[in-house]
């Protein structure tokens, strides 16, 4: 592992002592995890954000290389002519603008995070298809991805499956390791992570804009 | 999650492989060893399986003690040999292995219960790969985990046909 030991409070003597070990002396197998190239499937959805801090805090090493790659679909084109034509031009280039401007705002946020984990090299990705799964597994192949990351639903006692339509699609059409990053496990009386379900059984905050919050931080 | 500020260190973390003697199993056992294997990770290998599904469930006719008795020799040799290879592998990349079996009739649900009681922060799965239509079949047991699973879970493919 190339990432230095830190000065954790509280660690034990034996967890220190694994860490100057592993750095000391590497194993077969510490050689073996160097230079992966990490492709992580962000959206604007907390289940993202979720995928990259579980990838942050439990897997990454210094030599990784991450990419993060961001799949939008095109806003839909409604026909006109005419006066009615003109106005939908202007419509749909506002509605590219704004796909535009969340994009930066997640990568903002995203490389937020990135830092607060020391993680420092990461390359964006922003694609737009219909299919954001099919997208996500050809950026897989262009980097050739030892790992894709992606993050579950997550919809809780509700609902029976945690998937998503996109992690489905990408699970079951790639050729390469995919990791699904399901929520903590949780009791079944509440919803851990600020998930809250409305009587509907809608998330009434599950799919919050992650990159919105980023730029009000930044006032 | 733990989440910690600056250069993170990982905590030391418990991966559940599921493995079933097959190629695709073993396939995943060595994609984990070559990409996420860290010193120091606790990883623990969880077989499922059970006696041929007549002896143990009733059925009009009765199965006599020999039947049982060497369906149970014979599954208890299966496993015993997989635990073998599968321990000598971990020795000779020094890993830190721990076997760990459960009788179930539905491997899906097992590995599941088994990552929840080892509080697994992670599954590593194989699967058979792609079928006749570009969909792959992940087989049933993969298809129930990564629904069901409340541990993140790997799943890994087959390596490309050479």
């Amino acid at each position: 592992m190339a990432s230095p030991p830190a000065a954790i409070a509280g660690a034990s003597p034996e967890s220190k002592a694994q860490l100057q070990h592993s750095k000391a002396s590497p194993t077969a197998d510490e050689q073996a995890v160097q230079n992966r190239s990490i492709l992580i499937a962000i959206d604007r959805s907390r289940h993202s954000e979720r995928a990259l801090r579980w990838y942050a805090s439990k897997i990454h090493s210094n030599e990784d290389r991450v990419v993060f790659v961001n799949v939008t679909e095109p806003p839909d084109l409604a026909l006109g002519f005419g006066m009615a034509g003109a106005a939908v031009a202007e419509i749909y280039t506002k509605a590219v603008e704004e796909t535009v401007e969340a994009a930066k705002r997640l990568a903002v946020n995203v490389k937020t995070i990135c830092r607060s984990f020391g993680i420092e090299k990461i390359r964006f990705l922003e694609r737009i298809s219909h299919s954001p799964g099919q997208a996500i597994i050809e950026a897989a192949e262009e980097e050739q991805a030892d790992l894709i990351i992606l993050g579950s639903r997550g919809v809780g006692v509700l609902r029976r499956t945690f998937l998503g339509s996109v992690s489905d699609y990408v699970l079951h059409h790639s050729r390469r390791s995919a990791v699904l990053v399901v929520p903590a496990e949780q009791h079944h009386h509440s919803e851990a992570g600020g998930q809250h379900y409305s009587v509907q059984g809608k998330p009434a905050v599950e799919d919050q804009d992650v990159g919105d919050q980023a730029a009000k931080k930044e006032g | 999650f733990c989440i910690m500020g600056g250069q993170s260190s990982k905590p030391q973390q418990r991966v559940l492989i599921a493995v079933d003697g097959s190629s695709h199993s073993q396939n995943a056992f060595d994609w984990y060893r070559t990409n996420l294997a860290t010193p120091g990770e606790d990883v623990i290998l969880f077989h499922t399986g059970s006696l041929p599904s007549h002896l143990v469930a009733p059925t009009g006719i009765p199965a006599s003690d020999s039947d049982v008795r060497q369906a149970e020799e014979s599954l208890r040799k299966r496993v015993a040999r997989l635990e073998e290879s599968m321990m000598e592998q971990c020795k000779q990349h020094s890993m830190q292995c721990r076997w760990k079996y459960a009788d179930s009739l539905s491997p899906g649900p097992a590995v599941v219960d088994a990552s929840a009681e080892e509080k697994a922060d992670l599954v590593v799965m194989g699967t058979r790969g792609l079928g006749t239509i570009r969909r792959t079949i992940l087989g049933s047991v993969s298809e129930f985990v990564i629904s069901h699973s409340r541990r993140p879970v790997v799943v890994v493919p087959p390596p490309p046909q050479q």
